[in-house]
């Protein structure tokens, strides 16, 4: 549980029956969204892995809003640059 | 990274057919859990909720789109926030894949988020998505399904999530 969120992520799965009637099968919350993340699957076949090497532990440490990232990603020592524009 | 063992193509064939059987163990581990997880008990949806969409107030019954299955991925985006959280726009950024086909196999799969429709649309645009994504606003929604809770709730520490 993360303190103080007032919103977490989950999944949830509803089934309607032919009546219109609206059944709720499944949730599943935190690392049971693991398998929605193609990207992880990925990476579990690298040799480092998902990395996740920060204070977290995990996505926490690396992910950004994919217009956000400010690395070149052709550069793999990304995480040590100096700062300067690569582009 | 340094010193990782290094071996001949043969020896290395031989650890990962040894591997292999590991895998195999897990994947039909995963088809019993899938399997398992079809048999839970579903509950009965009384309640009405009512959310904001592209198309207007839809019912819970409406985001179905003529389809018998429906998921719902709760993206943590309050109605407060400038915008939706990384952690979620990760994820998302898997789902206009999976989109392309879960529609011709019965499934519907959209985003639902506590934010105003104006505010997950800005977002939406932002980040070049095309699934639908629509707002719980005023809906006890989030909060019967475990993702959102209120400040009595954090100021009492009694938040239930995740079982």
């Amino acid at each position: 549980m993360v303190e103080g969120y007032d919103e977490l992520p989950g999944i949830s799965v509803f089934y309607k029956d032919a009546t219109g009637d609206i059944f709720h099968t499944y949730s599943s919350y935190a690392r049971g969204l693991d398998i929605l993340v193609g990207t992880y699957n990925y990476l579990d076949l690298t040799p480092k892995g998902r990395n996740e090497t920060g204070p977290n532990h995990n996505m926490t440490d690396w992910i950004r809003h994919h217009d956000k990232y400010d690395d070149d990603p052709k550069r793999s020592d990304s995480c040590c640059g100096s700062g300067e524009d690569h582009a | 990274m340094e010193n990782h063992k290094i071996v001949s193509r043969e020896e290395w064939l031989a650890a990962r057919k040894q591997h292999s059987i590991k895998e195999k163990e897990f994947t039909q581990l995963r088809d019993e859990l899938s399997r398992q997880r079809r048999e839970l008990p579903w509950v009965k949806v009384e309640k009405s909720y009512v959310f904001d969409g592209p198309n207007g107030k839809e019912t819970l019954a409406d985001l179905f789109d003529g389809r018998s299955q429906l998921i719902v991925y709760h993206f943590m985006f309050g109605p407060e926030w400038k915008e939706g959280c990384p952690s979620c726009s990760f994820v998302s950024d898997h789902i206009d894949g999976a989109n392309l086909h879960l529609p011709h196999h019965d499934v519907t799969l959209l985003a639902v988020s506590r934010a105003p429709l104006a505010k997950i649309e800005a977002f939406k645009k932002r980040m070049g998505w095309r699934f639908k994504w629509v707002s719980s606003y005023g809906s006890d929604f989030n909060h019967d399904y475990h993702v959102s809770f209120t400040k009595e709730e954090l100021a009492k520490g009694k938040v239930y999530y995740n079982y």
